[in-house]
């Protein structure tokens, strides 16, 4: 009995491991960007969408059609976000996506720009998570 | 000699940095509030002339020259390659605006996008054209 108390003090304990979707997409959809962020503060990105144009990535299958993308580097937090998007050997820089949060009384908004070397620039307006 | 001193002004005059000033208008894509402030360049930092903040039917304005409005003046502002950060200001030099934009440049497309927070009043983000002025 003591076993299964301490068994499901654990569990209570235990922090939460979801993950939830950062989405940022340009006003005109022409280009979007979606993060799979979890662990302390989703702070920990662990898949990507990517689309700019008529070009696409994904970091599996799973997540959809397109060329492989890795995270080069990610900073979530101080209202800020900030990941560089790679290929898998972190050779070439895919896409950069820059934004700031910010929030009063009951609106929390998260807003910047991506850039895809190549394809373009846009301004962007996030949800999530 | 006269000729010497004046040969002198036009060199000096054009050999100076612009000091040409423009508009940045930033504003949310549902139109319910904006930031638009007059940038001086030239100088190598963000020196802000003057700045205009509407929400509603809401307006601060810096100078009465360009509309009708609450007193606000500037803050702290910085600009870099990548990021600019204007705090607004309001009669009693409280914070009333938080402007919080990213720079990204790719071929012909430059684009600043960020968050505008307007204390007791709502947060939105917000594009801007840096070549509106």
């Amino acid at each position: 009995m003591r076993a299964l108390i301490v068994a499901a003090s654990l569990l209570i304990a235990t922090p939460s491991l979801a993950t939830e979707w950062i989405y940022c997409t340009s006003a005109d959809e022409t280009a979007s960007v979606g993060l799979l962020v979890g662990g302390a503060d989703f702070a920990s990105v662990v898949a990507i969408t990517l689309n700019a144009g008529d070009s696409a990535w994904a970091s599996s299958e799973t997540y959809g059609p397109g060329q492989p993308i890795a995270v080069e580097q990610a900073y979530i937090g101080d209202n800020q976000i900030i990941v560089d998007l790679s290929d898998l050997d972190r050779n070439q820089l895919i896409a950069e996506l820059r934004a700031y949060t910010a929030s009063e009384g009951n609106d929390y908004v998260q807003g910047g720009v991506l850039r895809v070397p190549g394809k373009g620039a846009w301004a962007v307006s996030c949800e999530g998570p | 000699m006269m000729r010497l001193a004046s040969i002198i002004v036009l060199g000096a005059m054009l050999s100076s940095p612009a000091f040409a000033t423009e508009w940045i208008s930033c504003s949310d894509a549902g139109g319910l509030a904006s930031f638009d402030y007059l940038a001086g360049d030239g100088t190598g930092v963000l020196s802000i002339a003057a700045v205009t903040i509407t929400t509603g039917d809401k307006v601060w304005a810096s100078d009465t020259a360009n509309g009708p409005g609450d007193p606000v003046s500037v803050g702290q502002q910085f600009e870099d390659s990548q990021t600019i950060v204007v705090d607004a200001m309001d009669k009693d030099f409280g914070k009333l605006a938080e402007l919080r934009l990213f720079k990204a440049s790719e071929g012909e497309a430059h684009i600043y996008g960020g968050t505008l927070r307007i204390v007791g009043y709502g947060a939105w983000v917000v594009s801007c054209d840096p070549l509106a002025g």
